[in-house]
């Protein structure tokens, strides 16, 4: 399995004290955390629930994790997310009733000013046509800024089946966004 | 556009900020695991305190009755100061113990959280200790049995 590189570099602001050890790491990686854990969830309350169990049981584990062991935390999320959908499936299928439909909550994966919503929502569309284990690895690589040996610590695969998995998936987003990318991206 | 080119027009696109009521619902889940950790180990210190004081008691009180029981036939002279002290004071040349260990139940006591390692299944076992020493000079036994109770906390694997 690789492992992280406690070489890497870190931002000097992720170095920063904060009132809490957490705080700073919270603030800094929260919304590409969230961003993660919708990857799997179709409602973004649920998301938010995922993150907060995984960050509460990182830092437990971990109270003082220096920054290069943050991307540890992407795979809580994962792992936690995983669980949440287990269970889920399984109320799901004990309380389904035909005549409630499924509430699927779609708030925005990301945040742009106005003359650029409308690239982010095809870039969004085009995002959430792929599979899901391309999808983890390019939000990872994208939003996360891990280096593949981290995406495979987290994902528990090898480097080689990491980058060829964003090589696909930038191929396809490729294909997706082509025919927009005359109008905008 | 080359995959650089791809990946930095999508470095463009932030992701949605999360509602600041997430920092405080994780805030208020770490004061609540600060407030269990305080209190944990105060539970902690008694129970410690009881595994030592329980056995020295029945120690004490079984010594007390094998040595009245037996003191009027064998050499061991009468106890001064505390019972189990004359008793051991009169056996210094008796030879090693016999030990043995009867388990008497072992039984689950229920599912409880560590901080530090998470769900464990606590187990209770009860056994009765029994020591016994002979004195080789009068052939005089003292025997002695102490219940003893172990707590043994085994990880419960959630996946």
């Amino acid at each position: 399995m690789a492992t992280f590189h406690p070489q890497k570099t870190y931002p000097s602001t992720m170095l920063q004290t904060a009132t809490e050890p957490w705080t700073h790491c919270y603030r800094q990686l929260a919304p590409r955390l969230l961003l993660f854990a919708r990857q799997w969830m179709s409602s973004t309350t649920d998301a938010e629930d995922v993150v907060q169990a995984a960050f509460v049981k990182f830092w437990k584990r971990h109270p003082n994790a220096p920054p290069e062991h943050w991307p540890l935390i992407y795979a809580a999320v994962r792992s936690t997310a995983l669980d949440h959908l287990r269970s889920a499936d399984r109320r799901t299928r004990r309380e389904a009733h035909p005549d409630v439909p499924v509430l699927r909550e779609d708030a925005p994966f990301f945040d742009q000013p106005m003359e650029q919503r409308e690239d982010a929502e095809i870039a969004e569309m085009a995002l959430r046509e792929l599979p899901i284990e391309q999808r983890e690895v390019l939000v990872l690589r994208i939003w996360g800024e891990l280096t593949f040996a981290e995406i495979a610590a987290t994902l528990d695969e090898s480097i080689n089946t990491v980058a060829a998995r964003h090589r696909y998936a930038l191929a396809a987003l490729r294909k997706k966004l082509k025919p927009h990318a005359h109008e905008r991206i | 556009m080359n995959e650089s080119d791809l990946e930095n027009q999508l470095r463009l696109f932030k992701p949605a900020t999360p509602p600041l009521t997430l920092e405080s619902r994780i805030t208020a889940a770490f004061d609540a695991l600060e407030a269990t950790q305080k209190i944990r180990p105060a539970v902690d210190d008694e129970s410690l305190l009881a595994k030592i004081v329980r056995p020295l008691f029945w120690a004490s009180v079984g010594a007390a009755a094998a040595v009245a029981v037996i003191s009027s036939g064998s050499t061991v002279p009468p106890a001064s100061g505390s019972l189990l002290a004359g008793a051991v004071a009169g056996m210094t040349e008796i030879a090693t113990p016999e030990t043995t260990r009867e388990l008497l139940a072992a039984e689950e006591s229920g599912i409880r959280y560590e901080a530090e390692h998470g769900p464990v299944r606590e187990v209770r076992a009860s056994y009765l200790e029994h020591h016994a020493w002979t004195d080789p000079r009068t052939g005089g036994r003292v025997k002695i049995a102490i219940p003893r109770e172990d707590v043994f906390l085994q990880p419960i694997a959630m996946q």
